[in-house]
């Protein structure tokens, strides 16, 4: 590695553990600790990627995970950051967004047709003529995308976990330190997330050349070491900050949910570029980056450096790179009267020459464009423009811009705290904190080492006091002096449009000009109109130039052109973190292996898991359905009604209760009676139906609809609170399961089962008895859903598999066979019941489904009665009716939802329907206009493929109208 | 009702694999071991007056909401709210049949809920932990013996934390037919932090 | 996430709660017009300021009041109904 540097004490490469790594298909080796972009560098490997749009060369910019002039992608994961990605011994990454290779991109073409694709350049290119968009779009597409996603990548899934600390400190510099070591010396839990591998901020790489600072951060770590109550995660980015404290911290193997009670953001600040012309060539940096390279990974960044700088931190970095073997040709001073300090006469006594109130006007780039060979430099007038006259040319292979920072302050933005302009560090700063949000050091304009350790102490110790564990006096906030650490405008008009402002967009000084004369004068307008800032970075280096850029053009402030909130996440978060472990809830009825063992095709029935049908041989899924239901009609079937919501109503109150909940009358039901029970909604639309046994006078036993149980019973439970009845609710939902024994052969199998009697004077239809069947505590409700002698029996869910496997014992000879959940549907559309959520929807009233019958009028109030009297007086807008279908056609039969037609308007839709039937006729439920309701009316419908089919409007139900089957003696 | 007829709602789950052997569940039990107790005979009682009632029997009826206290017999009984009561049985002998036959007949003011809830046991050094991947609410601040409501993996439970073998570990209450969901996601997360599945008779 | 206090089961993160809407008065007797009663059932009030909703603690199944800043999303205090309260 020909620029890789001595070792030096506090490196983060180790050099005992060498890397080799492949990148676009060649072999480098680096050091274990190196990212891609350190190591590739230390190899002399500048050209790093291509740009989103122009497909420029890029090269090394922020080193810091604030730029995507490395973006790669392997066979498993895409869009890594070259800043922030380990090498690992088998990595093997090739940049994104490159056609042919990295170097040969052919797309780079597209560079030089730059003035014919200005800002809003899509927009007008390309909406007309309208029907060239498809085609347009699938181009464009193809061109504008960065990293690919392999569909066929599979990643593990990576765990989730919550965490709860009284204060979290995100960032691990001097002031993050200092806040997370003072608030812990106060008792308080404190969690400090560091997003690099190594704790200390800038001072591992602003104060690198001075020794007492160097000791300064060993003495803040050994002090956070001693903490037991302090705990720090590094290599964790805080992703984001949500309401009250709920923080998404992101780490290389985990998504944690963090609950603090305080949060202190010492976050520093983003380093921002100047923009001349070229400023994205590889060579151009911020300082901060090469003092990274310098520092961290110990890669000498350039052999000839020219130093841009508004600041005092550039002289810095020119004794830095001195110190590093670069000469370092000229240090180039925006200001006017330049820097007054020792920095300065040590870099002149160094042999730099320094050029006051002076710009770099235009990195010089190499033949084949991929890097600096020289800086252009130009004097600046009175306005701080650039003169045509008195213009240098230097020679060198890097240009480092030291011209100002602002805060990373998206967690503090995301936690309620708002910034302010402030003319004496020419930056952003917090305009004030909240009780238990805190910004500390850099990002709130504190830039002095000593002062970032006193105003990180002061925010740990105001957020002790919050936590209560603190009452003495907490300090003021350190106030800054001397020159600001930023300039106010380092920003260079080129008339070649390539002084880029916003490098992931690859947008130039220009297009916010011409944004402007279109009218866009507004932060969030050209924000949106130029797509500054909506790049990966999400404009950490673009967003606040584009806003120095925009007020001057309009004349205005800073503070009064405002700035754009910063939204999670912080550096990107991938899907797989997101999702985690997946929690999918399903529910399992008690006889779920039963059902397996009987091989029962499974299906998702809300979160329930239940039999579709059972497989016979090698029978068509519809001959099963269909046979199933035969085999009821005929014989005897049983079915797992487990899902059914099963609810108790006791006390006092009770029937007055279930009076003023559904839709009838229970005061006078007589004791081991059931009722049909029909629940509106204050509406008046149907939302429930079930079941009502009275067991005695003040016990009621209720089933509900297996989907709309749980939200029944959590509204039952605040209508006992509003109604202030002496009554108990009871939901035994899971913990009882429900059989369903029907068919005319039922009754035999059950009689040598169950130990009460059966026959018709003893048990009547709808009547509910309780006793013990094969053994198992029980209560059975004869009831006739599916239209046959069958009796619905409740049972202990640990019971199940007992009784389940002697029903099926006790019936084999009788060739009992179990059917599911199709089957049943089938068999009740038979009948013509209704199944609430499917027959009927959100705005259907008793009246349009034939229920008026159910609807106790003289009650003096159940939930929806007043609205019902309003229904009742209206004309029906719709009505359910039964249909008779055709029973051979060329037309296809319909599907649920298919629509009725009558006079090219539509007359209604088909709500259930079965193709096949025990009735040898296919038939369906639908809604159809009042005017056509009459038996015997033909309507139309429109089925598949836009075809129309005649059907026949007739009674219900379909089955056995006397309602005979159900109530069969013997 | 002989109890032989019940079934936990992991029996068939659990049947599928061998019990582990006792020095597996004694190395699991070193990270986090988790055990059905489904099947330990469950009573509730409801009502306004479920608290007197309760007393008459020579229950030891906890006052407070959440609280728990041990039964003379063995097992245990919670107050899940101002009316309602959780009786859990100490081992899978002692059948609640005889109390529940007590209660009066009329349900009017003590009502019995049939309580069929699955049952967990978690119990290990990484309990704490592994509740930690699944749950939003700070055990590690919760006092032992105070139930606590709250949902585990999506799931609505109930919590009672106990110090059993020396350890923090908690009992988890829930609603029969997540049994085999939530018992698959605890049993990988268990896994991975080096425990497992244990058998309860093992541990007594 | 938004903490809710619950009156019964304290602090908890919102995704343990089920929202119940406003909490309304609704208009009884004889005299009460159909247009009335239609703006009970279908209105609800958007302004801003502090609204009184239902909550409902979904595993310990609790109904409670909460007083809501529905501008500043700001819980205000929580109490269960019949008027026991506890501050949010």
């Amino acid at each position: 590695m020909p620029n890789r540097l001595p070792e030096r004490d506090g490196e983060w490469i180790d050099r005992s553990q060498s890397v080799r790594f492949r990148f676009e298909g060649k072999t480098h080796e680096g050091f274990a600790g190196d990212v891609l972009s350190s190591a590739l560098w230390a190899n002399g490997v500048r050209l790093l990627g291509r740009s989103f749009k122009y497909h420029r060369p890029r090269g090394i910019y922020s080193l810091a995970g604030h730029d995507i002039s490395s973006m790669v992608e392997d066979a498993q994961r895409t869009n890594l950051r070259g800043d922030l990605l380990p090498i690992e011994p088998n990595l093997d990454v090739r940049a994104v967004n490159t056609a042919g290779s990295l170097e040969r991109d052919w797309l780079r073409i597209t560079d030089h047709f730059g003035r014919f694709m200005p800002v809003g350049f899509y927009y007008k290119a390309f909406h007309t003529p309208r029907r060239l968009f498809p085609l347009y779009e699938n181009r464009i597409r193809k061109i504008a995308g960065l990293g690919r996603v392999n569909p066929k990548g599979h990643l593990p899934p990576s765990a989730k976990d919550y965490a709860f600390c009284d204060f979290v400190v995100v960032g691990g510099g001097p002031a993050g330190l200092a806040g997370a070591i003072a608030a812990a010396e106060q008792g308080l839990k404190v969690l400090l997330v560091e997003e690099h591998p190594h704790l200390g901020g800038s001072l591992l790489w602003q104060h690198a050349r001075d020794e007492a600072a160097r000791e300064q951060l060993k003495d803040l770590l050994s002090r956070a070491d001693a903490l037991e109550n302090l705990t720090i995660r590094c290599g964790t980015q805080v992703a984001g900050w949500y309401a009250d404290h709920w923080l998404a911290l992101v780490d290389a193997e985990r998504l944690t949910k963090l609950r603090a009670m305080c949060t202190l953001v010492a976050t520093g600040c983003f380093e921002q570029p100047a923009v001349f012309g070229n400023n994205d060539l590889p060579g151009v940096m911020l300082s901060s980056a090469a003092r990274r390279l310098i520092y961290l990974y110990r890669v000498r960044p350039f052999e000839r450096a020219v130093v841009l700088t508004g600041n005092r931190e550039g002289y810095g970095v020119a004794l830095d790179l001195l110190q590093a073997g670069v000469h370092v040709v000229a240090v180039v001073d925006l200001r006017a009267n330049g820097e007054m300090s020792d920095l300065a006469e040590s870099v002149a006594a160094a042999g730099i020459e320094i050029f006051k109130h002076h710009a770099v006007y235009e990195a010089v780039a190499s033949r084949d464009k991929t890097s600096v060979v020289g800086a252009i430099l130009c004097p600046l007038n009175e306005q701080g423009g650039p003169e045509s006259i008195g213009r240098v040319k230097l020679s060198c292979d890097g240009i480092v811009m030291s011209v100002g920072w602002t805060p990373a302050s998206g967690i503090a933005y995301q936690a309620g705290l708002r910034f302010e302009y402030d003319e004496r560090v020419e930056q952003l700063i917090p305009e004030s904190e909240s009780d238990r949000v805190f910004v500390a050091g850099r990002a709130a304009g504190v830039f002095d080492l000593e002062s970032q350790m006193e105003d990180g102490r002061r925010a740990g110790l105001a957020a002790a006091a919050a936590c209560g564990r603190f009452e003495g006096d907490i300090p003021e906030r350190p106030v800054h002096t001397g020159p600001p650490p930023s300039h106010p405008y380092p920003i260079m008009p080129h008339p070649g449009k390539k002084n880029f402002v916003d490098l992931d967009e690859d947008l130039h000084l220009a297009d916010f000009k011409n944004a402007h004369q279109e009218g866009f004068d507004n932060i969030e307008l050209i924000k949106r109109f130029t797509t500054v800032g909506m790049g990966p970075t999400q404009g950490k280096l673009s967003n606040f130039n584009a806003i120095r850029i925009l007020s001057r053009l309009n004349g205005a402030t800073i503070n009064e052109t405002g700035s754009t909130v910063s939204r999670p996440f912080h550096q990107p978060v991938s899907m797989a973190k997101l999702s985690g472990r997946r929690f999918h809830p399903m529910r399992h009825t008690p006889l779920h292996a039963q059902h397996l063992a009987l091989s029962a095709n499974m299906i998702h029935a809300g979160s329930w898991l239940r039999p579709e049908y059972y497989k016979i041989d090698d029978s068509s899924r519809a001959d099963c359905i269909l046979s199933e239901a035969e085999n009821v009609r005929s014989g005897v079937g049983v079915i797992d009604l487990s899902t059914l919501g099963k609810l108790h109503f006791c006390g006092p109150d009770a029937a007055r209760f279930l009076e003023q909940i559904y839709t009838g009358t229970f005061s006078e039901q007589r004791v081991g009676r059931l009722r049909y029970a029909l629940g509106c909604d204050e509406q008046g639309i149907i939302i429930e139906d079930g079941v009502v046994a009275r067991l005695s006078e003040h016990h009621f036993y209720v089933t509900a609809t297996s989907s709309g149980a749980a939200g029944f019973y959590r509204d039952l439970q605040r209508w006992a609170l509003l109604f202030e009845m002496d009554v108990t609710l009871v939901n035994e939902t899971g913990h009882l399961a429900a059989i369903n024994l029907a068919g005319p052969k039922a009754r035999e199998v059950l009689r040598s089962l169950s130990d009460f009697a059966l026959d018709d004077d003893a048990f009547p239809y709808l009547a509910v008895r309780q006793g013990h069947v094969a053994g198992a505590e029980a209560l059975l409700m004869r009831i006739g859903f599916v239209g046959e002698l069958g009796y619905e029996i409740h049972i202990p869910a640990g019971t199940a598999t007992h009784v389940w496997q002697k029903l099926l014992e006790a019936g084999r000879e009788l060739e009992i066979r179990p059917f599911g959940v199709e089957a049943q549907r089938l068999l009740r559309l038979e009948k013509g019941h209704l199944i609430v959520g499917q027959d009927t929807d959100a705005l259907t009233h008793p009246y349009e489904a034939d229920l008026g019958w159910a609807i106790k009028a003289k009650k003096p109030f159940f939930i929806g009665s007043r609205s019902l009297q309003i229904l009742a007086a209206r004309p029906l807008a719709r009505q359910l009716v039964g249909l008779a279908l055709p029973q051979s056609s060329k037309v296809p039969l319909p599907e649920e939802c298919h629509l009725i037609i009558e006079d090219g308007e539509i007359a209604g839709r088909i709500t259930s329907v079965a193709h096949r039937t025990t009735l040898g006729q296919p038939i369906a439920m639908a809604f159809v206009t009042p005017e056509m309701a009459s038996p015997g009316r033909e309507v139309t419908i429109r089925v598949a493929g836009g075809k129309l089919l005649v059907a026949t409007v007739v009674p219900m139900p379909f089955y056995d109208p006397e309602n005979s089957r159900q109530k069969v003696a013997d | 009702m002989p109890e032989t007829i019940r079934q936990s709602p992991l029996h068939d789950r659990l049947n599928s694999e061998p019990l582990p052997a006792a020095d597996l569940s004694a190395a699991r039990l070193g990270a986090v071991g988790i055990c059905d107790v489904s099947l330990l005979p469950k009573l509730g009682v409801k009502g306004t007056g479920a608290a007197g009632w309760l007393a008459e029997q020579w229950l030891k009826v906890p006052e407070e909401v959440y609280a728990s206290a041990p039964l003379e017999a063995g097992g245990l009984i919670v107050r899940l709210g101002a009316d309602e009561f959780l009786i859990e049985a100490g081992s899978l002998d002692e059948s609640l049949a005889a109390l529940r036959e007590r209660m009066p007949g009329d349900a009017l003011h003590v009502a019995p809920v049939a309580r069929e809830d699955a049952g967990l046991l978690l119990v290990g050094p990484r309990a704490t932990e592994m509740l930690l991947q699944t749950c939003g609410y700070e055990f590690a601040k919760s006092p032992d013996q105070r139930f606590v409501y709250t949902r585990i993996a999506g799931v609505s439970c109930g919590v009672l934390p106990q110090q059993i073998l020396g350890n923090r570990g908690y009992r988890i209450w829930f609603d029969p037919s997540y049994a085999l969901y939530l018992w698959e996601t605890l049993v990988e997360i268990a896994t991975e932090l080096g425990g497992g599945m244990v058998d309860a008779a093992g541990m007594q | 996430m938004k903490i809710i206090h619950c009156p019964i089961n304290g602090p908890r993160p919102l995704q343990e709660f089920h929202f119940g809407g406003q909490v309304r008065e609704m208009p009884v007797g004889s005299q009460v017009s159909d247009a009335e009663w239609a703006d009970y059932v279908f209105n609800r009030s958007g302004e801003p300021g502090i609204q009184r909703e239902w909550w409902y603690h979904t595993a310990s199944g609790t109904w409670f009041i909460a007083e809501r800043d529905c501008q500043s999303d700001e819980f205000i205090r929580t109490y269960l109904y019949g008027g026991r309260e506890s501050d949010a």
